[in-house]
C-alpha cells in the first residue's frame, strides 16, 4: 500500500484514532497511579546508554552467558546472516510458531521459512490477521488495528474459523492454534529485553500465546536485536514493565521470562543489522512501546505505510534508516516534536529526521 | 508528496532572490504599517518575518500544489521560468482581499497593543522572513547564508532587542540562529511582552497551541497568563501546551491533502467552541478545514 491509497482508506485512521483516545488515556493513568515508572525509565534509559556506548563488551558477556548454560548462540551482522542461521536450525517440512516479533519483520522471516516448505505460523490474533492478509503490522503493537470485527470474521474464514462475534472468534482461532502448539516443531519468538547476568529473554504480552510458542516445542529460537541487552533481571522487567505502561496495557497480562530447559533445545542469535554503525545511535535506547507512533500526527494517517518494510511511524522511520534505508518519507513530518514530549527514553526524534533529511539533501 | 529535493529548490530560490519562500517581494507584501503611526527608533525592534504577511498567498499556492502532489507532473517545479510565473500568479488577484485586510489588521494589533506596554519600533527595510523552512528541510547551508543575511542588517541597525509574533520566527531567531552564527540580540514572543486589558467576552473559547510554542518554547503558561488577565474563557483539553496535537501546516506545502487531514483531526478534537490560535501557518491550516479559528490578537483586541 502507498501512502495515498492509505490517506484513503479512512479504516486505518479511525482504528488508530479510536486506539490513541483510549490507550493515552490508559497511559497517563498509569503514570498517575505509578510515579516510580518515571524513575524506572530513567534508570533504564541510563543503563541503555552504557550498553550502546559497550557494545562489544557486554554482547560477548552476553553470548558466554548463554554458551554456558548450554545455549547455542549466534551472531547476524545482518538480516542475511540470521535468516542463514535459522534456515539451517529449521530446515524444512516443519510446522513453525511464532510469537508476534518486529526483528522477524525485519529481516522478513516468515516468507523465507514458508519458502523452505515450512508450515509457519503467527500465533498472535492481530499478527495472524495480517499474515491472512499478506500485509505488513500497521503497529508493533496492535498489527491489526484497522480491521473492524467483521473484516475479520470475513478474513479468519480463510482458515476454517466461524465465529458470530468476537468471542467465538477468538474461541475458534484458540482451538486452531492449540493443535499447531501441540504439533510446532520449533517455536520463534523476538526479545522485548535480555538479561545479561542471567541469561534471560523477557517477553510481555496479553493473549499467552508467546507461553505457549516459546515452551512447547522441542527447539526454541530467540532473535535478539543488540539493543535489547541489559545488564540484569532487575533492568530487563523494569525495561518491559515501561513499555507495557506507555503503550496504555499496565501491567502486562503475562511476563515470559525464558531460559534453557533441560527438555528444549534453545538458539538465541544476536541480530545487528545496522545498529552498531549506526549514525542515530540515540534510536537504540528505544523500548518499543509504539506510543509515539499512536500520538503522532503523521501515523495517525497511515499507520505503519508511513515507514519502511517493517517499521513505521516517527520511531520507524528512524529505525528504517537504521536497518534499511534512508527514505524520502522522513519529508512528510511536521516536526511536531509531540513524539519526543512523550517518549519513555526522551528520545530527540525530531532532531534525527533533521538530520536524515539533511543527508538525503546533500545526496547528489 | 511533492518531491523535497524540488520543493526545497523552489524555496531556497525564492528566498536567495527576494528573501522569502514565494518569491514575491518583501516591499510588496508587507503594507501593514503604511496607514500607520510608527515608530523608527525604540527599544524593542517589532520583528514580523514575513510569517503573517505571506499566508494570504498560501491558500491558492496550495490549491495549484494539490494538483501535482501525487502526480509525475510535478516536475514542472524545475523549471525556472515556472517558478517566476508561479509566484506572480500568486501575487494577482486571487487572493482573498479580506485575509490581505486581516492580516494587515492582526499585525497592526499586536503593533499598539505592545505599543502601550513596552518601548516598540518598526523598520520595515529590514524586517524579513527567518528562513526557519531550510533549517526544517535540513539544509543548513542555504538557512545559514540566509540567517548571516538577516543578522547583518540588524547589526548595521544596532538591533538589541527583537520582539516577535509568530512561534516559527520566534524559534528561528532565538534558538535556532545562535547554533548557526555569532547573535548580539536577545529575542522575546510578543505574547511576553504584551499586557491585556480586561475584556468583558461570553464566548467561551479552546487553545490551540503551536507545536514550537507549546513544546519548543514552552510558552503555554504565559498565553493562559495572559488570557486570564484579560478575563477570558477557555477550556482546556488533554492535548493541550506540552501534548498539543499538530495543525498539520509544516508539511502543507509537500502534501497539502496530508496536511488538511491533519487539520481535520485537530480540528475535531478542539471540538465547537471558537479556536484561539498565535500563529498565522496554524490559523490558515485550520480555518482549511472550515473552523471557527481566530488569531489571539483578534481575541485580545478587537474592538479596543
Amino acid at each position: 500500500m502507498k501512502i495515498y491509497e492509505a490517506l484513503e482508506n479512512k479504516s486505518i485512521r479511525d482504528g488508530i484514532l479510536r486506539t490513541v483516545r483510549n490507550l493515552s488515556y490508559q497511559v497517563d493513568k498509569n503514570l498517575q497511579k505509578h510515579p516510580y515508572l518515571v524513575e524506572y525509565a530513567e534508570e533504564v534509559r541510563n543503563a541503555k546508554k552504557e550498553i550502546i556506548a559497550n557494545f562489544d563488551f557486554w554482547i560477548e558477556k552476553a553470548m558466554g552467558i548463554l554458551q554456558s548454560k548450554g545455549v547455542e548462540v549466534f551472531y547476524a551482522n545482518d538480516a542475511n546472516e540470521a535468516i542463514k542461521v535459522v534456515k539451517e536450525i529449521v530446515g524444512s517440512k516443519k510446522i513453525v510458531v511464532k510469537a508476534k516479533s518486529m526483528v522477524s519483520e525485519e529481516i522478513d522471516l516468515r516468507k523465507y521459512l514458508e519458502r523452505m516448505g515450512n508450515e509457519v505460523w503467527e500465533t498472535d490474533l492481530g499478527e495472524l490477521i495480517i499474515q491472512l492478509k499478506k500485509e505488513k503490522p500497521m503497529h508493533s503493537v496492535l498489527p491489526a488495528l484497522h480491521y473492524s470485527e467483521a473484516q475479520v470474521a470475513e478474513i479468519l474464514k480463510k482458515i476454517g474459523i466461524n465465529g458470530r462475534n468476537a468471542e467465538e472468534l477468538a474461541e475458534g482461532v484458540r482451538d486452531f492454534m492449540r493443535k499447531k502448539f501441540m504439533s510446532a516443531n520449533v517455536g520463534i519468538s523476538g526479545c522485548n529485553a535480555f538479561s545479561v547476568d542471567s541469561g534471560r529473554i523477557f517477553l510481555i504480552e496479553n493473549e499467552g500465546n508467546i507461553r505457549l510458542a516459546t515452551s512447547l516445542p522441542r527447539k526454541y529460537i530467540a532473535l535478539v536485536g543488540i539493543e535489547k541487552i541489559l545488564q540484569n533481571d532487575r533492568l530487563a522487567l523494569k525495561s518491559v514493565l515501561l513499555q507495557s505502561a506507555f503503550f496504555g496495557t499496565f501491567p502486562p497480562t503475562y511476563i515470559n521470562i525464558n531460559e534453557k530447559i533441560e527438555q528444549q533445545e534453545m538458539f538465541v542469535i544476536f541480530l545487528d543489522n545496522g545498529r552498531k554503525s549506526t549514525e542515530f545511535k540515540e534510536q537504540l535506547l528505544c523500548i518499543r512501546c509504539g506510543r509515539c507512533q499512536l500520538e503522532c500526527p503523521i501515523f495517525q494517517n497511515f499507520g505503519n505505510i508511513w515507514g519502511g518494510s517493517a517499521y513505521g511511524g516517527p520511531m520507524g522511520i528512524i529505525w528504517t534508516a537504521i536497518t534499511e534505508k534512508k527514505s524520502e518519507l522522513c519529508f512528510l513530518s511536521t516536526l511536531c516534536g509531540k513524539c519526543r514530549e512523550i517518549c519513555p527514553m526522551k528520545i530527540d526524534i525530531p532532531e534525527m529526521i533533521r538530520e536524515l533529511r539533511r543527508s538525503i539533501i546533500m545526496r547528489k | 508528496m511533492i518531491k523535497p529535493k524540488l520543493m526545497l529548490k523552489f524555496f531556497a530560490k525564492n528566498v536567495a532572490k527576494t528573501g522569502n519562500p514565494l518569491g514575491i517581494e518583501n516591499a510588496r507584501i508587507n503594507r501593514w504599517w503604511k496607514e500607520e503611526q510608527i515608530k523608527r527608533r525604540g527599544e524593542w525592534l517589532f520583528f514580523t518575518g514575513m510569517l503573517y504577511q505571506l499566508t494570504p498567498y498560501i491558500e491558492p499556492l496550495l490549491k495549484y500544489i494539490e494538483r501535482l502532489e501525487n502526480s509525475k507532473f510535478q516536475e514542472v517545479l524545475r523549471m525556472a521560468n515556472f517558478s517566476r510565473s508561479l509566484s506572480a500568479f500568486l501575487l494577482s488577484s486571487i487572493t482573498p482581499r479580506k485575509s490581505l485586510e486581516e492580516t494587515n489588521k492582526i499585525l497592526s494589533n499586536i503593533y499598539f497593543i505592545l505599543n502601550s506596554s513596552i518601548d516598540v519600533f518598526y523598520i520595515p527595510e529590514i524586517d524579513t522572513y527567518s528562513g526557519i523552512l531550510m533549517y526544517e528541510f535540513g539544509d543548513h547551508d542555504n538557512f545559514a547564508m540566509h540567517a548571516r543575511s538577516v543578522i547583518e542588517k540588524l547589526e548595521e541597525h544596532g538591533v538589541r532587542r527583537i520582539v516577535t509574533v509568530d512561534p516559527h520566527t520566534t524559534y528561528a531567531l532565538k534558538n535556532v540562529y545562535p547554533k548557526f552564527l555569532e547573535v548580539n540580540f536577545e529575542v522575546k514572543s510578543y505574547i511576553e511582552l504584551l499586557d491585556p486589558k480586561k475584556l468583558s467576552r461570553s464566548e467561551e473559547y479552546v487553545i490551540h497551541d503551536p507545536c514550537y510554542y507549546g513544546r519548543y518554547l514552552q510558552l503555554s503558561e504565559v498565553v493562559r497568563e495572559k488570557l486570564k488577565k484579560a478575563g477570558i474563557n477557555y477550556e482546556e483539553i488533554r492535548n493541550s501546551g506540552k501534548l498539543t496535537n499538530c495543525c498539520g501546516g509544516p508539511i502543507e506545502a509537500l502534501a497539502p491533502k496530508i496536511s488538511k487531514s491533519i487539520a481535520e483531526i485537530r480540528v475535531n478534537e478542539l471540538g465547537r467552541s471558537k479556536i484561539i490560535t498565535m500563529c498565522p501557518i496554524c490559523l490558515a491550516n485550520l480555518r482549511r478545514v472550515k473552523s471557527n479559528a481566530l488569531d489571539l490578537s483578534e481575541v485580545l483586541f478587537d474592538g479596543s
